[in-house]
């Protein structure tokens, strides 16, 4: 693998005919710049992790006054009021149909036994269908009881007469680092150039290689003196080049569109953003490589990145609920590399950061970085097979051995 | 001593046993490198203070991890309200004041007592490969005829184009339909083990109703896109807003007026609705039908749509 004179040539020609077959297309490359900036600011505006306006609904067995001031309490941004209901069946039906979210069910005897001074005991039935749902809103209603009790006790102190504060004893002072107004958009918008970064490269650099296979250009170039590496190289550099400029974009409108400040050094996310997009558009070409119709190559590099993207990234999970074979994705790199990408970014944002990010990328690249250059052999083990059946029978077409390129099986008409 | 009995209450399932930090560097050490999401600082004479009424403590959360912060600033703030109340509680007794009134919740977290989010996850997972396949397996049925050139073949020949676009696609909607069932008994209940409360036959029918809608979806990428190459990148644009708009991730009531307007033309967010109801909360058929003929009727405007401009653009029009 001596690179010589003619190495750069080579690669060069390949890099010119992929740009050329991507330019020919004026909507691909509309598309390779317009949808990443489209999925960004839809996700960036729509995001919010906040239960706001959440359809709530309460059985008043008691009808006290003191009741009706418990209900009041959930009438606020957070809840949305719809009203009494009268038995737990239509309370039921409405919690399965999915149009409540959470009933409050205040029992018999519930004034009665707030006024002798013992405990009374409410309940929620809370939607489970949403997991973090059902545990937030679980955590709304206990802090509004909460709540509710200090004010109860507080009443009951002052009207005992007792001198006795009935502040808070614990005062808490809560401060969010890193993302002070805990704004949701703060930590998702920078995260989400990582996750349209998972996805556009890989989906762009899907069928650089399945299409030569499939329309058998493929044979073209088994028959010019480059070599493997100097072929997959030169497939790779437009698309690393389009999605760098994607990337630029997309910085630029977090900057500018979104009023984000960078507190960190650029120069310090450059080079992390380098090594991820080129990890992921080697994923691309991988899928390339290993499938055999372009179909087929769109499918699965649009579903296994698409998947991990929004699931395994911690954007919208938290992450260390993952485990099992979630985990094992994490460990071996596809989510080390997004990781380093999405620690390093919002701190990069928000922090002065080292170049810690570059060793634990570097470090992800690796496995995945030399999977392309290894399986650039199963594209090319077609040569083997053939040129093996060529010299069987003579006369023979290869084309018509096995899967032919489409051009020539004019009666096969595809299902 | 009663800093520990604070701390004491911060344990699993909730949390991860607490580590203890000892000086202020490695607070933001340890919070600078993400090793943790909350620092609770409990300054010097907590209990001298908690007598006397002015006890104050510090909670500092990594902000960018903002789910994991939220849920898990607002357990911590009711452990310590908590404890707050407890304490209180614990003084007026000591001045023998008795018989003071508090509300006990009890809260049942209906259909997933455990709140197993294990369930949750597969099945979402579930649907959003569903919903992909269904969108990008009959787009690139439809455009690979074009791109080979084998439809100017299929226009001279005595079959009738709208009908064999009609079979194929039905074809990749009978395929879908049978991965679906068999990923749900075999992927789903046998191997993952998971308890749906719906039977495999009422899940078919509403994943019907919505492939009906995806392949509408579908023929509009697929008039939309001139190659193969651009479907992809296509069904993900279309795919990420149905997403979001979806109500898996956000709570449609959470998300800003004029998006919650558009939600009601997002497929899956009917399909999500529907799935989550009746695989998880075993709602019966009755109760399904109402979102089942919104999805119906969404799914015949998308095909509708979606065949005239498939049928203009790329049958007739070029």
């Amino acid at each position: 693998m001596k690179p010589g004179r003619n190495t750069l040539k080579r690669i060069f020609a390949i890099t010119s005919k992929e740009v050329k077959e991507i330019v020919r297309v004026r909507l691909f490359l509309m598309l390779a710049f317009v949808v990443p900036f489209i999925m960004f600011n839809v996700f960036a505006y729509g995001i919010s992790l906040d239960i706001e306006n959440m359809p709530f609904g309460y059985i008043d067995y008691d009808h006290s006054q003191i009741s009706s001031q418990l209900i009041e309490k959930f009438k606020g941004r957070n809840f949305d009021m719809k009203g009494e209901m009268f038995s737990p069946q239509q309370a039921d039906r409405l919690l399965t149909s999915g149009e409540l979210r959470a009933v409050l069910v205040i029992p018999p005897d519930f004034s009665r036994e707030l006024y002798s001074g013992r405990n009374a005991e409410v309940q929620f039935l809370i939607d489970g269908g949403y997991p973090y749902r059902a545990l937030t809103i679980k955590g709304y209603c206990q802090a509004i009881i909460l709540s509710f009790n200090r004010e109860l006790i507080g009443e009951k102190i002052q009207k005992a007469g007792v001198q006795m504060t009935t502040g808070q004893p614990i005062r808490r002072e809560t401060r969010y680092l890193f993302n002070e107004s805990l704004k949701s958009s703060y930590a998702l918008v920078p995260s989400l150039i990582a996750i349209i970064l998972l996805m556009n490269p890989a989906v762009l650099t899907a069928l650089a290689i399945a299409r030569e296979k499939e329309f058998g250009t493929i044979y073209n170039i088994y028959s010019t003196p480059i070599k493997k590496w100097e072929f997959l190289v030169g497939k790779i550099i437009p698309y690393l080049f389009i999605s760098a400029l994607n990337f630029t974009v997309l910085v630029i409108t977090v900057k500018f569109l979104f009023q984000i400040s960078m507190k960190g050094n650029i120069l310090d996310l450059i080079p992390g953003a380098l090594v991820y997009i080129l990890i992921n558009v080697s994923f691309g070409l991988l899928v390339s490589s290993v499938t055999r119709t372009m179909v087929s190559a769109q499918i699965v590099t649009v579903i296994v990145t698409v998947i991990p993207a929004f699931l395994y990234s911690g954007l919208l999970i938290p992450v260390t609920n993952l485990e099992g074979g979630a985990k094992i994705i994490k460990d071996h790199g596809i989510y080390l590399s997004h990781h380093a990408f999405h620690e390093d970014h919002p701190r990069c944002l928000s922090e002065k950061s080292e170049l810690l990010q570059s060793p634990s990328a570097v470090s992800a690249a690796r496995p995945l970085f030399l999977y392309p250059l290894f399986s650039g052999n199963p594209c090319f083990q077609e040569e083997g097979r053939v040129s093996h059946v060529a010299a069987d029978k003579k006369g023979t077409s290869p084309h018509t051995q096995g899967q032919g390129s489409p051009y020539l099986c004019h009666l096969r008409i595809y299902l | 001593m009663r800093s520990r009995e604070l701390t004491d209450r911060i344990k699993p399932p909730a949390f991860k046993q607490p580590g203890i930090i000892y000086n202020r560097q490695e607070i933001d050490y340890m919070l600078n490198e993400s090793k943790t999401i909350l620092v609770l600082v409990i300054p010097d004479g907590f209990e001298r203070d908690l007598h006397r009424n002015s006890a104050s403590v510090q909670v500092l959360v990594d902000g960018t991890q903002s789910s994991a912060a939220y849920l898990s600033s607002a357990y911590l703030n009711l452990i310590i309200e908590q404890y707050s109340n407890d304490f209180r509680m614990e003084m007026l007794k000591v001045n023998n004041i008795t018989g003071l009134p508090s509300i006990d919740i009890k809260s049942r977290i209906c259909f997933n007592e455990e709140a197993n989010d294990k369930l949750f996850e597969g099945i979402n997972e579930f649907f959003m490969i569903i919903t992909l396949i269904g969108m990008i397996l009959p787009a690139a049925i439809l455009i690979r005829e074009k791109e080979y050139g084998t439809i100017e073949q299929i226009m001279i020949s005595p079959l009738s184009i709208q009908k064999l676009l009609m079979m194929k696609v039905i074809a990749a909607s009978i395929f879908l339909l049978s991965m679906i069932g068999l990923s749900y008994e075999f992927v789903l209940s046998l191997w993952l083990g998971f308890r749906l409360k719906g039977t495999i036959l009422e899940f078919l029918l509403i994943s019907l109703i919505y492939s009906f809608a995806t392949t509408g979806l579908a023929f509009i990428i697929a008039s939309i896109a001139k190659r193969l190459s651009q479907i992809g990148l296509l069904t993900m644009a279309i795919f990420a807003p149905m997403l979001l708009l979806a109500g898996g991730w956000v709570p449609p009531e959470s998300l800003p007026e004029w998006l919650r307007k558009l939600t009601v033309i997002s497929p899956m967010k009917y399909y999500m609705d529907l799935g989550i109801s009746l695989l998880i909360r075993g709602a019966s058929l009755d109760l399904l039908l109402p979102n089942m003929i919104k999805l119906l009727i969404l799914g015949a405007i998308f095909m509708a749509a979606g065949y005239f401009l498939y049928d203009r653009r790329i049958i007739k029009g070029e």
